[in-house]
């Protein structure tokens, strides 16, 4: 009996000292500072694809953000040090949020042309469109159909694409637009490129960290899209892009891409393949960072964009004249 | 405080005449239905590297009883449900918790060992649980799903002593988990990939004390109040898991009061 009551002691003193904890840092700015340099170091998921792209060295990056860290320093200060400090990773995805401000990395846009403006989406779309769920559709004067999908975030049903596609089917031709759209919920995204194809089709693949280290990964997963139960599109399709089609748009692209009839037309997508996760600091700010990346049917990179089948931008005379040079060029292609 | 007592006792007189003590040739099944209120600690490095702590809830049944063929052997099930809120230290972000347990097992029960008055029962347990942990600002890992098989050693003592005329019974159970299977994403994964995709990746990990190490533990006192037993007692409740390169720990301390039933019955 004494030895039972030992074993149950000794068994409660292991439970008591084998404690799973995590190892924290303490709300100083130093402490902040470890806190996200330490975060993106074990979670972010492009440092091996960054370190050739760019010359990203984490470690340096440290090193010289660690000393413009001081103890006295105001918040606003050490947002603006860290937020500085995640810019050096180039990634949309990439977010502080504090109570006062978010901060971001739009370079991948703003540093170039639009390629779409939405007055002449409007002149296009006119006053007597259809819009089911996300989607703003209508038929051209020449007989191609418009589609215009502003955000993936605003859904869309397997039901409204069927009307669309029905609604549609008499033309000889069609425009999807997502110029503008930066992502949203990847589903939609899935389900507009399910439209467009007969059969299965590889469309890239996909992986995620699997420990701590810069280069642990799981190994990649196929990804496929499968032809929709629902109305499909069977004639030739022209997909519309600029440099602000990001993370789930970027993936529509792709998917899109795979299937045969479609051509994609404009400037190069804003990239953004990286599923972003979220994590926190100890002083309750909130981060966001890409972890789980995807790549093409070749196994490539699109963290940066993907190129389009045909380069095309909008031109300014065409813009005094009220026409969308991307569309035009889009029209003619399917015309022929 | 004072309120719940008093409800609980209205409600321990309404309920069928229970039976304290064993005539000869009787047992006794026991009944034991319990709520709480106490504190939990929450970490899920999949979630957020950081402790949130906060009120928990806990709903707790029992059931106690000695074999029809053989008194030594008891019989005991273990239903466990509790409900959390809690928050970050910065107060910028909270977690919803709940998870429901069941447990049900055999074991050897030792009378009047070591001092009269003292039972000791020792056996196993097998059970599960399934769960969730919800924090309302992440994006794509924004909540992380709770469900386990396992196996446990179980440990209880009873006493049972007089003060002035009055019989009162403390009991202490402790459950430690010994083997068993677990649900996890891997490090980075999420629950997209995993059920939209189907990609499966070791997310069943066997689990044992080196990687869950984790007890229960309660300790109770049995209050006779007329004709029934009011129940009172302290629920320690440690469930950790270390798979997958992710952390969990959820850390519950519980005061809880309830009634007991003690329903006797021939073999």
């Amino acid at each position: 009996m004494k030895r039972l009551a030992l074993y149950i002691f000794l068994l409660l003193i292991t439970t008591l000292t084998a404690c799973v904890r995590e190892d924290t840092f303490d709300d100083t700015p130093e402490g902040n500072f470890e806190a996200l340099w330490r975060i993106i170091d074990e979670h972010y998921c492009f440092f091996d694809y960054k370190g050739e792209a760019i010359g990203l060295d984490w470690n340096e990056v440290h090193q010289r953000y660690r000393s413009r860290i001081s103890p006295q320093m105001t918040k606003t200060q050490l947002q603006e040090v860290l937020c500085e400090m995640l810019a050096e990773l180039r990634d949309g995805h990439v977010n502080l949020y504090t109570s006062a401000d978010v901060s971001r990395y739009w370079h991948w846009y703003e540093d170039y042309p639009r390629n779409w403006s939405q007055e002449l989406r409007d002149h296009y779309l006119g006053t007597d469109y259809k819009i089911a769920a996300g989607i703003k559709y209508r038929i051209l004067e020449d007989n191609i159909g418009l589609v215009v999908y502003e955000n993936f975030s605003a859904g869309v049903g397997e039901g409204n694409l069927d009307d669309v596609m029905y609604y549609l089917r008499s033309c000889d031709g069609l425009i999807i637009d997502v110029r503008g759209n930066t992502g949203g919920t990847l589903t939609y995204a899935e389900r507009l490129a399910q439209r467009l194809t007969n059969e299965r089709r590889l469309v890239g693949y996909t992986t995620y960290k699997t420990g701590t280290g810069h280069a642990d990964f799981s190994s990649p997963k196929a990804q496929y899209i499968d032809p929709s139960n629902g109305v499909r599109w069977q004639k030739r399709v022209v997909v519309l892009q600029n440099r602000e089609c990001y993370s789930a748009c970027n993936i529509f692209i792709r998917n899109a891409r795979a299937c045969e009839r479609v051509t994609t037309l404009g400037d190069r997508s804003g990239g953004g393949s990286g599923m972003p996760f979220s994590s926190e600091l100890p002083n309750g700010w909130a981060v966001r960072f890409s972890a789980s990346p995807s790549f093409d049917a070749q196994m490539q990179q699109i963290e940066f964009g993907i190129e389009p089948d045909i380069p095309c931008s909008l031109d300014s005379a065409d813009v005094a004249r009220h026409r969308d040079t991307l569309i035009e060029r889009a029209r003619t292609l399917l015309r022929n | 405080m004072r309120k719940i007592f008093f409800i609980l006792i209205i409600l321990t007189n309404l309920l069928p005449l229970p039976i304290m003590g064993e005539g000869a040739g009787e047992r006794v099944s026991t009944h034991a239905t319990l709520f709480g209120i106490g504190h939990v600690n929450h970490l899920d490095t999949y979630l957020s590297p950081l402790e949130y702590q906060g009120p928990q809830l806990t709903y707790l049944h029992e059931t106690f009883r000695p074999l029809l063929r053989n008194e030594h052997i008891v019989f005991q099930t273990t239903t466990q449900g509790e409900f959390s809120y809690s928050k970050n230290e910065a107060e910028t972000a909270h977690y919803l918790g709940g998870s429901i347990r069941y447990d049900f097992g055999w074991g050897r029960r030792w009378c009047d060992i070591l001092l009269p008055g003292l039972d000791l029962t020792a056996g196993g347990l097998a059970g599960g649980t399934l769960g969730f942990l919800y924090n309302n600002r992440n994006t794509n890992n924004p909540a992380q799903a709770r469900a386990d098989l396992r196996l446990s050693a179980a440990f209880r003592a009873d006493y049972c002593f007089h003060i002035r005329k009055q019989t009162l019974a403390l009991h202490y159970q402790a459950h430690l988990p010994l083997l068993g299977m677990a649900f996890s994403p891997q490090y980075g994964q999420s629950y997209y990939d995993l059920f939209d995709q189907g990609n499966y990746d070791h997310n069943l990990v066997c689990t044992y004390p080196g990687n869950a190490l984790s007890l229960r533990q309660l300790l109770t006192l049995d209050i006779p109040i007329r004709r029934s037993t009011l129940r009172l007692g302290y629920l320690s409740d440690l469930r950790q898991l270390k798979v997958n390169g992710i952390r969990q720990h959820q850390y519950g301390r519980s005061f809880i009061i309830g009634y007991v039933r003690n329903i006797s019955f021939r073999p």
